[in-house]
């Protein structure tokens, strides 16, 4: 019979260990399966039992038994090994029940290894400041952990084992800092990504149907962050064009297939235009926003400006994507958009709301010209007694009559759908058009931050000689849509979130946005195009990563060499911090007039100083004896040299300013 | 990182070239003698440094990058440290006692640090090491030990001092050699000493037995200088004087411990057996006398007795007497 493996249990080190693994672990637990959370746990907690009972470790049999059980558990609930959450679930089982074999201390580094890899997991997920600042404590007490398991007598006290390693994190950050600004960054993954990286996200769809914008409009999150080169252009013109869709069923609008603009676009102003410089959250979606209208030359590589004026790049946007561009408020293509494009902008349904077909025929035959028309619907909005509201009640089949002639309440969404629908209706070309507007202003970090609450739908219609004319309809129900942002335009005690009555809870908010945009952009967003312009604008001109890889060099070495001088440098002895100290002394009499000879022996000074200020006599004395004690005695002991530097420091040969009679 | 290597080949090789010199104590480790290598550890610190770093660059994680070069960054400092917690220490060479074959013999040196430097290991080649950890000011006296396996004089050679603090990723390590010699005494053969053993004493002019050397004889009057310990208190309270205990003097016996007892018994048997002998005559305090081929140990007893005949017998017939 085999005898059981003797178990291995110093308990304060084993127990710290399994603590900082639980610490790792924690975060994962939110979208591991449960039954792997619950299996971690109790291998944790049993290892904790073992040592404290001294039970021995299991059986070499028994754990490969658990491993294979687990392993098919893990391919059971992902039906792969690979990917993002399979390979963390795998982690997660290894580095667990590693720890029911571990024999002896020198064994545990292997699976404090994998704890510091187990980090690297975690931002698969989230990269936020509040898991970096998380991982950074886990990460000092793996290091602690090594120390630790480095000393075989275990003899130096926890404290000074936690300050040692906060030592080294800390010496670790220049290196750090050089590697990250300097190592050469590569676009696109060395392998495809495993499908389970990136995830749904919330945002505009390539359809629209009542009752999609208002939803969107309740989420607080982040769609893009807008800075300008120049003034912040006023809210009615932030308009920010994601899709454009003309293709109507009855109920929902569709986007068609994007075509690449053929014909040439003609700036009419012929200004400057307005340059920005858009941080896009990834959606998932290869539309990038732009204003209206982008000049295409100002694009960035490897998009493309569409026939609609909308902007979409080949890949999906799967990562945080920083991009500038330059927009004219009145860019537009006079020649249009071919035969094609404008047929299928009156295209509708053979049948369904005739009522609003009847008002369509009636305002077009009432108005001379197709403005004309246009306006008398924007009147009718505007004077009928429609409600800006987020929650619409539901439509039903002519969902465009039955909003406006019935219920007369809706979204934006709602407005710009039948607007267009009665466009067409009276032979006007027209599409809808999906994006946000204005945003909000951050002050504090000087940038607009548009968040799906702004998302938007409006109207474009084709005026003959004028082009595609942009038409907000919701100007005409809700101006304060248009001009002072959502969280105004809402019935009171619809928009919670948004909005935020007292002041400092707003300056609170904008703060906090500065900052993190400050970490996406200069953390997260550190990719290949972000480093190559840093360093141009260092003024190192365009780096190749040949160059990078020199500089890399170059410092680390440079560090490493200072590192040394710091690290390595004699420590100062008794003996310079009593030679120090006297020079102290020797000064504060200089001050007064009673300067040292270099040749004078202390005592003679001493003896100079002393008639010269008797006042101070005493101390003179004293300190000097001390000195020639230290600095000559065969037998020095350490309380001389705290008792000396005590005298020096408070020793004060100016005379304290007092009127003498 | 690695010139502080490349620089250390430098005089590995030379040390090499020139064979070992003897080290005059005290040795202060210094960038002469400290070889540093990353540990197998190390290694895979560094192969653990590149999976992230993989793994960093696909999934264009940031903040991967900066765990990689936070870590990338530790061992590059943990070198540095490993590196300082051996620069600066001072070895001497304390003494090495004699010893058996068959224990371990004991190389002391004293050991201290101008910091603290923790998990310090020495040992001798192919030894497990002594671990010291110097945390407090002053030196402290350290044990390093190996097998005595043969008679004569034990030189170990060149010791290795060493560190795999703070984080085993680095093993910093320095050899030293004082050329401190430690002298071998055979290994005593108890099994038939008193069977042979009578036979020797019997040859010799004895006057009282082995274990009798302690015997109370018999009791006088106290004389000046007779020891406190020696009195018989509970005797003196029934006499008119203080009464010391007399014992039979040890000096009075002599024991002869000779070659020629042990018939045709190999010499190095021989030699254990008489080493046995010593002791025991030196654990009953009787007087001996020990005579070797070539030499002759006139009786007596005490350390210095003790120690000249166990050296006689452990350098017996060994040319290379005293290196």
């Amino acid at each position: 019979m085999q005898s059981p493996k003797a178990t291995w249990s110093p308990r304060p080190l084993l127990n710290g260990l399994l603590a900082t693994l639980a610490l790792v672990i924690a975060p994962h637990t939110a979208h591991l399966p449960l039954w792997l959370s619950v299996l971690t746990t109790a291998i944790l907690g049993a290892r904790y039992w073992m040592a404290r009972q001294h039970i021995a470790l299991p059986r070499k049999w028994l754990l490969y038994a658990l491993a294979i059980a687990a392993v098919s558990g893990v391919i059971l609930q992902y039906k792969t090994v690979f990917g993002r959450e399979a390979g963390v679930a795998l982690l997660t089982l290894m580095m667990t029940l590693k720890l029911l074999e571990v024999k002896n201390e020198r064994d545990v580094w292997l699976i404090v290894f994998l704890g510091y890899f187990m980090l690297l997991t975690h931002f698969l997920y989230n990269q936020s400041l509040f898991i970096a600042a998380y991982l950074l404590l886990v990460a000092w007490l793996f290091t602690t952990l090594l120390i630790a398991f480095s000393q075989p007598r275990a003899q130096m006290a926890w404290r000074a084992q936690f300050k040692l390693s906060a030592k080294l994190l800390l010496q670790s950050v220049p290196v750090m800092l050089v590697l990250f600004f300097l190592f050469p960054r590569i676009s696109g993954p060395l392998w495809n990504l495993p499908s389970d990286v990136t995830s749904a996200q919330t945002g505009l769809s390539d359809s629209m149907a009542p009752g999609m914008i208002s939803q969107l409009a309740q989420s607080d999150s982040v769609a893009f962050r807008v800075e300008f080169a120049g003034k912040l252009p006023p809210s009615t013109q932030r308009y920010f064009r994601v899709l454009v869709m003309d293709h109507f069923d009855g109920y929902a609008w569709r986007a068609r297939r994007t075509r690449p603009l053929t014909s040439p676009l003609q700036d009419q102003d012929q200004g400057p235009g307005t340059r920005y410089t858009i941080t896009l959250e990834p959606h998932n979606k290869p539309w990038l926003p732009v204003m209206d209208f982008v000049d295409p030359a100002s694009l960035p590589i490897g998009s493309q400006l569409n026939s609609d004026f909308s902007v979409t790049q080949r890949e999906l946007v799967e990562r945080r994507k920083r991009y500038s561009a330059t927009s004219h408020a009145s860019l537009v293509n006079p020649i249009g958009t071919n035969a094609n494009d404008l047929s299928r902008a009156l295209d509708l349904p053979a049948t369904g709301n005739p009522r609003t077909r009847a008002l369509a025929q009636q305002l077009r035959s009432a108005s001379r010209t197709e403005l004309d028309f246009v306006n008398q619907a924007l009147a009718r909005f505007h004077n009928e007694p429609y409600v800006y509201t987020l929650r619409p009640p539901r439509l039903g089949a002519n969902s465009i009559d039955e909003f406006l002639f019935d219920t007369r309440r809706g979204f934006c969404e709602h407005y710009a759908s039948s607007f267009t629908y009665l466009m067409r209706a009276g032979g006007v070309p027209a599409r809808i058009v999906t994006g946000y507007l204005s945003g909000e202003y951050n002050q504090l970090g000087n940038y607009l931050i548009v968040r799906q609450a702004d998302a938007h739908a409006w109207s474009e219609v084709w005026l003959t000689g004028r082009g595609w004319v942009r038409i907000d309809p919701t100007a005409a129900v809700a101006p304060n849509r248009i001009e002072q942002g959502i969280a105004n335009a809402l019935p009171a005690g619809e928009a919670l979130f948004l909005n935020n009555p007292s002041p400092w809870l707003r300056q609170l908010k904008f703060s906090w946005d500065t900052f993190n945009n400050s970490w996406n952009q200069w953390v997260l967003g550190y990719d290949q195009e972000r480093q190559v312009s840093f360093f141009a604008r260092l003024g190192f001109g365009i780096l190749s990563w040949e160059d990078l890889s020199l500089y890399l060099l170059m410092g680390v070495g440079s560090i490493f060499g200072l590192l040394a001088i710091l690290t390595l440098r004699p420590r100062s002895n008794d003996r310079d911090n009593v030679e120090r100290t006297y020079a102290l002394f020797c000064k504060r009499l200089g001050q007064v007039g009673i300067a040292r000879d270099p040749a004078e022996g202390p005592l003679d000074f001493a003896l100079r100083a002393k008639t010269m200020r008797p006042d101070l006599a005493p101390t003179i004395e004293a300190i000097s004896r001390l000195y020639v004690a230290l600095r000559y005695g065969a037998n020095t002991k350490p309380e001389w040299v705290q008792d000396f530097s005590y005298r020096v420091t408070r020793f004060r040969a100016r005379k304290p300013h007092t009127h003498q009679p | 990182m690695h010139s502080k290597v490349i620089s250390n080949l430098f005089p590995m090789l030379t040390n090499w070239i020139r064979g070992q010199r003897i080290d005059s104590s005290p040795v202060i480790l210094n960038r002469r003698r400290i070889y540093i290598l990353p540990t197998r550890r190390g290694l895979f610190f560094a192969l653990l440094l590149l999976l992230l770093l993989l793994g960093s660059i696909n999934y264009a994680l940031s903040l991967g990058f900066v765990l990689t070069f936070l870590l990338a960054g530790l061992g590059h400092v943990a070198m540095l440290h490993t590196y300082r917690n051996l620069s600066g220490i001072q070895i001497s060479a304390v003494a090495a006692a004699p010893t058996f074959v068959g224990e371990r013999a004991q190389f002391q040196v004293s050991i201290e640090a101008p910091g603290q430097r923790p998990a310090i290991g020495l040992h001798f080649k192919n030894q497990s090491p002594e671990w010291i950890d110097l945390l407090e000011p002053g030196s402290q006296t350290v044990a390093i030990s190996l097998p005595a396996t043969q008679r004569g004089w034990l030189m170990p050679g060149r010791f290795t001092v060493f560190t795999n603090f703070p984080l085993g990723l680095f093993r910093a390590w320095s050899y030293v050699d004082f050329g401190t010699r430690c002298l071998v005494y055979p290994r005593p053969l108890p099994s038939t000493l008193m069977a042979q053993g009578e036979h020797a004493i019997q040859n010799g002019q004895r006057n009282t037995s082995l274990e009798g050397a302690d015997d109370f004889s018999n009791l006088r009057e106290y004389r000046v200088g007779d020891s406190p310990r020696h009195v018989a208190w509970k005797a003196s309270t029934k006499s008119d004087a203080w009464l010391t205990k007399q014992f039979i003097h040890p000096a009075a016996a002599t024991l002869w411990l000779d070659w020629q007892f042990f018939g045709d018994t190999d010499p190095e048997t021989r030699l254990s057996r008489l080493t046995d002998m010593v002791l025991t005559a030196e654990r009953t305090q009787q007087s001996y006398g020990l005579r070797l081929p070539h030499c002759e140990m006139a009786p007596s007893v005490g350390t210095a007795q003790r120690e000249c005949c166990l050296k006689a017998l452990a350098l017996f017939e060994i040319s290379d007497a005293e290196p």
